[in-house]
């Protein structure tokens, strides 16, 4: 079973990078540098994850994707919550499409 | 708890700011990452069985690898007959992403040691992360299993029920589920703009440093993302610094 071995390396190295930091780094005083950057890597993390992949969410529409996510920005920034805007985001990209073809 | 209706924030007596989040607090917030992750894994549970995986190697996959991006890129090495070893060294390139984010986290997490660290550091993704960092309150190992917990029957189940009846589902709604998880991400990073003015420059500053890097073929899409995700963090921490702070060299 070659892919049995190729699950348990990729089981592997995607567990280590995952563990190693939450083994050693609690409790440490970190520099205030390292401390701050730590801080900001969920909004950066957050902006590289959605730009620039969000424009092919929806794969070969791009306006579809762009409205769907828009669509789930304006709704958490005024009702907040997560369920709501991805609900949102999944109908309005639903009814684009179905209008799509006619 | 009676008599919890005085509280004035109106909520129940343990919605209290400041309070520590357990494994409840987890499992309501893993809910949404359950549903997106659900409609994800039915799809990969779709392409594997088009691609000649059997059932048993495609639950294995999601229930011991656990990362969305990989499993996907994986599917396509597979198809491209590409080596096991070479597929396992992309995954590793493109999920170092968790050691930035395990880190943000541990930044984080009580000085006290608990073994539940090591289920719980199993289910780091960039979306249980996502909803974890941007939480105020403290939370410990607890909070980060549950959380994990949630968004990993979700993965699993997902896929398993993308493998038995993933083709009758109709295009449509297959299509539909792709916007789910950065719908998601949005849905996270908005409401943060309100609390810091940084969290716009930052995310904003990230996302055109990954079109840069991405349209310019910098290094392979893992790396394109590591590093605009640290480059620009890096930078923030460079020009965002606490009032009254003492002085320091910036080391980029």
């Amino acid at each position: 079973m070659p892919n049995l071995i190729l699950i348990a390396g990729m089981a592997f190295v995607t567990y280590f990078p995952r563990l190693l930091p939450l083994l050693v780094l609690p409790g440490r005083m970190l520099p205030p540098f390292l401390r701050r950057f730590l801080s900001f890597i969920p909004y950066t993390a957050l902006g590289a994850l959605i730009i620039p992949g969000v424009v092919e969410a929806v794969p070969g529409h791009p306006s579809v994707s762009l409205a769907g996510v828009t669509v789930a920005a304006v709704c958490a920034w005024y009702k907040g919550g997560l369920i709501l805007p991805v609900a949102v985001a999944v109908i309005t990209v639903f009814l684009l499409l179905s209008g799509w073809g006619g | 708890m009676p008599g919890g209706g005085k509280n004035k924030t109106g909520g129940l007596a343990t919605a209290k700011t400041g309070r520590k989040l357990g494994a409840r607090d987890g499992f309501l917030a893993g809910a949404p990452v359950f549903i997106g992750y659900f409609s994800a894994a039915v799809a990969f549970g779709v392409l594997a069985r088009a691609g000649g995986i059997s059932l048993r190697e495609s639950f294995l996959f999601s229930a011991l690898v656990f990362a969305g991006a990989s499993q996907f890129m994986a599917l396509n090495l597979l198809q491209a007959q590409i080596a096991a070893v070479e597929i396992i060294l992309a995954t590793l390139l493109v999920n170092s992403r968790h050691l930035v984010m395990s880190a943000a986290l541990a930044a984080r997490l009580p000085e006290k040691r608990s073994w539940l660290i090591l289920p719980a550091a199993f289910g780091v993704t960039d979306e249980t992360f996502a909803v974890a960092a941007t939480r105020e309150q403290s939370f410990g190992p607890v909070f980060l299993l549950s959380l994990g917990v949630t968004a990993y029957s979700g993965w699993v189940g997902g896929t398993v029920t993308g493998y038995l009846l993933g083709t009758t589902l109709p295009p449509a709604l297959q299509n539909s589920m792709g916007i789910a998880l950065y719908a998601m991400f949005a849905a996270i990073l908005i409401p943060e703009f309100k609390k810091t003015r940084h969290a716009l420059f930052l995310a904003t500053g990230a996302g055109i440093l990954h079109t840069v890097l991405t349209w310019g073929g910098f290094f392979s899409p893992g790396w394109n993302l590591i590093a605009a995700m640290v480059l620009s963090a890096a930078l923030g921490a460079c020009f965002f610094k606490e009032k009254g702070g003492v002085k320091e060299r910036c080391p980029i």
